[in-house]
Order: C-alpha cells, then sequence, then structure tokens
C-alpha cells in the first residue's frame, strides 16, 4: 500500500501556492516522514523552480474554475475546485490531504495510515487564539447541517471514497439549487459547504481522531519556529501555540515568515 | 507601576496560562491517539481498565474505537500493553510541560519573547 500527502497549488494575483507548497511539503518530510505530490497549473509550477525537490510527484491539473473572493481589503481568484478530484488525481492508495497554509509542528497525521477507514474527514477546528469553535464553523447556519473541513481529509483509494468524491463534484455542479436547500450563499462556493453536504448526504461521518487548530485573517501570525507559533490580535495580545498543528488563514503574514524560513532551509 | 498596571499584569499573566493549559490539554488528548490493527482509539484510565477486565482470558476480543466501529483485536493483552505504554508517555509529557508552565512567573516567561 502506497502512502503520502497531497498537495493543491494554484497561484493567483498575490498568494505565491507554490512557495507555501513547498514549504509545507518540506515540513512534511520533516515531522511526517512521507512522500508528498503536488497538484498544480503549469504557471503554479512554473514558480516552484528548485523547491520542486521536496516533491515525490508533481501532477498538472487545468484550474477548472475559480473565483474571485474577497481577501481581506481586496478581491482575488481563488482556483481550488480541483480538490474534489483528489480521487482521481492521487498516485497514492491512502493519501492525505492537507492545505498548504498548516504549519506542521507535531506527527499527529501520521495515526491515519493502515487504518481500516475509507474515508476520514475534519470535523473538529479550534480557534488557536480563542480555544473556541466559531458557530460558522459548527454549522453552515443555524438552521442547516453540521460543518465539516476540507482543510485536510484522508481516503484509501477505492470505490467507497470513489462516491464521496463523485458526490462532491456532483454538488459543485448542482451548488446554486443545493445552496436553496441548505439555505447557504450561492455566490460563495467553498470546499468545505461540499464537503459538509457531501458528508450529510453520504453519512459518511467518520472523522480525523486530532483536533486542529486555526488562527482567523483577525489574528496576524507573529512568528514561526519548528516548534512553535506566534499569534497576535491588535488589542487582545499574544498567543503561542506549541508542537500543534494550526491552519493559519492570514495568508500575507504567513507567506513573509515562509519566506525567511525557506531562504534559511539548508537542503 | 500603578495599581491598574499591577492587576492588567497580573489578568494578562492570568489569561496566557489558562490559554496553555488547556493547549497543553489539546495536545495531551492527541498525543492519547492510538493507531492499533485498523482502529483509531481514544485511550484514557477508564477506556484502558475497562479492557483489561474485558479481555481476561480472551482470545481476540472487539473493541470500539473513537468513531464508533468494532475493530477485532487478535491479542488483547498486547493491545492493552500498547495502551498502557501510550498513554503513559502521554501523561508523563502533559505532567511535566504542566510543571513546567507553573514554573513561569509573569506572561512575558510564558510567551518567551
Amino acid at each position: 500500500m502506497t502512502q503520502g500527502f497531497l498537495l493543491f497549488a494554484h497561484n493567483n494575483e498575490e498568494i505565491d501556492y507554490a512557495l507555501l507548497a513547498a514549504w509545507c511539503a518540506r515540513r512534511i518530510h520533516n515531522y511526517l516522514d512521507k512522500p508528498v505530490s503536488l497538484v498544480a497549473d503549469a504557471a503554479t509550477v512554473a514558480r516552484l523552480g528548485k523547491y520542486q525537490v521536496y516533491f515525490d510527484k508533481i501532477i498538472f491539473s487545468d484550474v477548472p474554475l475559480h473565483q474571485k473572493r474577497r481577501y481581506d481589503t481586496r478581491f482575488l481568484n481563488f482556483n481550488n475546485y480541483d480538490r474534489s478530484s483528489a480521487w482521481d488525481l492521487t498516485p497514492y492508495d491512502e493519501t492525505m490531504v492537507i492545505d498548504t497554509d498548516i504549519v506542521i509542528q507535531s506527527n499527529v497525521m501520521n495515526c491515519v495510515w493502515n487504518s481500516n477507514y475509507n474515508l476520514m474527514v475534519c470535523a473538529r477546528s479550534v480557534d488557536g487564539y480563542t480555544n473556541e469553535i466559531e458557530e460558522e464553523f459548527r454549522v453552515l447556519n443555524e438552521t442547516s447541517i453540521k460543518f465539516y473541513w476540507a482543510t485536510q481529509f484522508y481516503f484509501k483509494k477505492n470505490s467507497e471514497s470513489e462516491i464521496f468524491f463523485k458526490t462532491c463534484k456532483w454538488i459543485r455542479k448542482n451548488y446554486i439549487w443545493l445552496s436553496r436547500v441548505y439555505d447557504i450563499d450561492p455566490k460563495l462556493l467553498r470546499n468545505d459547504y461540499i464537503w459538509s453536504i457531501a458528508v450529510h448526504m453520504l453519512h459518511c461521518e467518520n472523522t480525523l481522531p486530532w483536533t486542529l487548530l486555526h488562527s482567523t485573517y483577525r489574528s496576524n501570525v507573529y512568528n514561526i519556529t519548528d516548534h512553535n507559533v506566534i499569534l497576535y490580535k491588535p488589542g487582545f495580545g499574544v498567543r503561542k501555540i506549541v508542537k500543534h498543528d494550526v491552519h493559519v488563514m492570514h495568508k500575507d503574514d504567513l507567506i513573509k515568515l515562509v519566506k525567511k524560513e525557506m531562504e534559511l532551509a539548508n537542503d | 507601576m500603578t495599581e491598574l498596571d499591577e492587576i492588567l499584569e497580573k489578568a494578562d499573566y492570568f489569561d496566557q496560562l489558562r490559554h496553555q493549559k488547556e493547549l497543553l490539554n489539546v495536545n495531551f488528548q492527541d498525543a492519547c491517539i492510538l493507531a492499533y490493527q485498523g482502529g483509531i482509539f481514544q485511550l484514557s484510565p477508564e477506556f484502558i481498565s475497562g479492557i483489561n477486565i474485558i479481555a481476561q482470558d480472551c482470545a481476540e476480543l472487539y473493541v470500539l474505537d473513537r468513531n464508533q466501529n468494532a475493530i477485532l483485536i487478535k491479542d488483547p493483552t498486547k493491545f492493552v500493553n500498547a495502551a498502557v505504554d501510550t498513554y503513559r508517555a502521554a501523561i508523563t509529557e502533559y505532567g511535566a510541560a504542566l510543571s513546567d508552565l507553573k514554573n513561569k512567573r509573569s506572561a512575558k516567561s510564558i510567551i518567551g519573547l
């Protein structure tokens, strides 16, 4: 059984996802010691340059769809809708898909390999600043279904998991209709919403066992070292997260720190 | 330093202390995950002692994992030993980290900046 991580990266006008992917792959090698494959478009792969060494395989995927979304004070194109094709694209029998903006600081993700599960999704992510789960990450809305993250998930490549990804693709195609059924914003096509609807439809409620921490756009990232992340929220103060994986949504701060870390990387 | 500054400094210290304790507990819960024979188990003293009692004289045993799936454990004694080892390592690290945290007497020393 081959096992490995699969990352997706599509650069947009401002955010260098190629750099984030290389940095994430480097951390996977250091903490989890597993091969990493990258799914990216040609322009993003071209940006990788010398960082291609961190990847076991590079899989080209044209951007099938992109969406202009508000990011902080501006609108940017986000091209992350080929995630539903993870099953078709993965070169591994067992795959862990994670976002490239997760700061890996532990080996907890290694507990998924050789499990009996065909699919495990992420149900629990806690704000690293407050240690609480915000309402928007519990349920899609107050009258709707449970929220699941597409930020990280595990699957075995078999016919059972294939149904999940086929359902995700079907949801993407029928999103406007489904947004009315589930009472969500039809203009905002989010992978998390697609995942939540697919989990709800198929009752595949096996979840990843650990708690993922996240920091939202409202928390700045002050520093990242090998074993800790320091968050800062103006007016609220500082938080230190030690030896725990953190999903960082503030890309501007993250990219600055990643650039510094990758320049210092000596491998 | 005014009285208010002193109170604010203490409040900041207690806030950081509480936050770090909560994070250590999250790390501890993650360290108590045991992947065994295809199942993923969340360990606790209650879980371990319960399995230990049920497993007496059993050659094999079904155990529910954290997603409520029944996992056939081929050698229950070996499983209990693995669970004890994992839990012991997790609680030892948690205890050491907590006592290290208690020795830090200011918010600055907790953050380490």
